[in-house]
């Protein structure tokens, strides 16, 4: 049986042991990589950029206080790694331009989806989940999916909560404006 | 801002997207790619500390040039007027009393000492924090 809490894991690492290694990524590999592809778009960015998180994880364990959470900790490396590559990209931004304006209510347009075959559901979903800005892509799924507070997701990103709060609320919206297009789009064919 | 009222809906739907999960092999490539930095990490890392390593590659520079000074006369205390020719006289007569390879090799030795201590110690093998 080998490390289960964030203490023993911790531990483990500086110990070098690698079971503990091992037992550390295996627990937050998922949580990491859905992030990272959620800022990267494609799945060979994410996959190295996870591997570049935990080794830098590992490599600064030492300097880790536990004045936050471990995954706080691996979220922030996360973000902050995932930044950088897109630094490194240049590439063009992935949002669209697209009147935020949707009229319809979240439990509309949740409704709607329900009427689809699952996998339309999950393709029109992941289409505009897609074409968000990277960052708002990370803070709609650190605050929405993985229920982090506003206080933490401020930690994580360096982004004061007000602004978080307002970019969320922005974000939201055009994640509605893309949703509620293409369900309009899916249920007339 | 109201951020609750819509969230466990949205949360909702989110969750019905494609479930993202990593390779399953990930944590084996990351233990791997953790013993191969470590590996490298200890490879570059410096024997000894970097005073150390200038200090030792000075002495013997200092020597060599101590020893080519002091070993004439005519070098220590130049003819002004004739500065450089003294000075090259010096250093003739200093090379030609003694070995001349044995000097180049300590010389070049010391300069050896500095410039792997240079390069051992600017190789970057830390992690920014």
């Amino acid at each position: 049986m080998g490390p289960n809490s964030d203490e023993e894991l911790i531990a483990g690492i500086q110990a070098n042991d690698d079971n503990a290694i091992l037992r550390f990524v295996e627990t937050y590999q998922d949580r990491v990589y859905h992030q990272a592809l959620g800022m990267l778009g494609n799945t060979q960015d994410a996959e190295e950029a996870s591997q570049d998180v935990f080794i830098k994880a590992l490599k600064n364990m030492k300097l880790f206080e536990g004045r936050s959470k471990l995954s706080t900790w691996l979220y922030q490396i996360a973000y902050t790694t995932c930044l950088d590559v897109l630094k490194k990209r240049k590439r063009q931004p992935r949002e669209t331009e697209i009147e935020d304006d949707s009229t319809s209510t979240w439990d509309s347009m949740n409704d709607g989806l329900k009427s689809l075959e699952q996998e339309d559901q999950r393709g029109i979903i992941d289409s505009a989940l897609q074409r968000l800005d990277p960052k708002d892509s990370a803070l709609v799924n650190l605050y929405h999916l993985q229920e982090l507070s506003i206080k933490e997701v401020s930690e994580i990103t360096n982004i004061n909560p007000g602004a978080i709060k307002v970019r969320l609320l922005r974000a939201r919206k055009k994640l509605a404006a893309y949703l509620e297009r293409d369900l309009h789009q899916a249920l007339a064919t | 801002v109201n951020m609750n009222k819509d969230d466990k809906i949205i949360k909702d739907i989110l969750s019905k997207a494609t479930e993202q999960k990593a390779p399953s092999n990930m944590s084996f490539q990351v233990l791997e790619a953790w013993k191969k930095e470590q590996s490298q990490a200890l490879a570059v890392k410096p024997i000894m500390p970097k005073w150390l390593v200038w200090t030792m590659g000075l002495s013997v520079v200092s020597a060599v040039v101590w020893f080519l000074f002091t070993s004439s006369e005519s070098v220590i205390i130049p003819d002004y007027a004739s500065g450089l020719s003294s000075t090259a006289e010096g250093i003739g007569s200093a090379l030609s009393s003694v070995n001349m390879y044995t000097v180049m090799s300590v010389l070049a030795l010391g300069i050896m000492v500095m410039v792997s201590g240079f390069l051992i110690n600017s190789k970057s093998y830390r992690l920014k924090a």
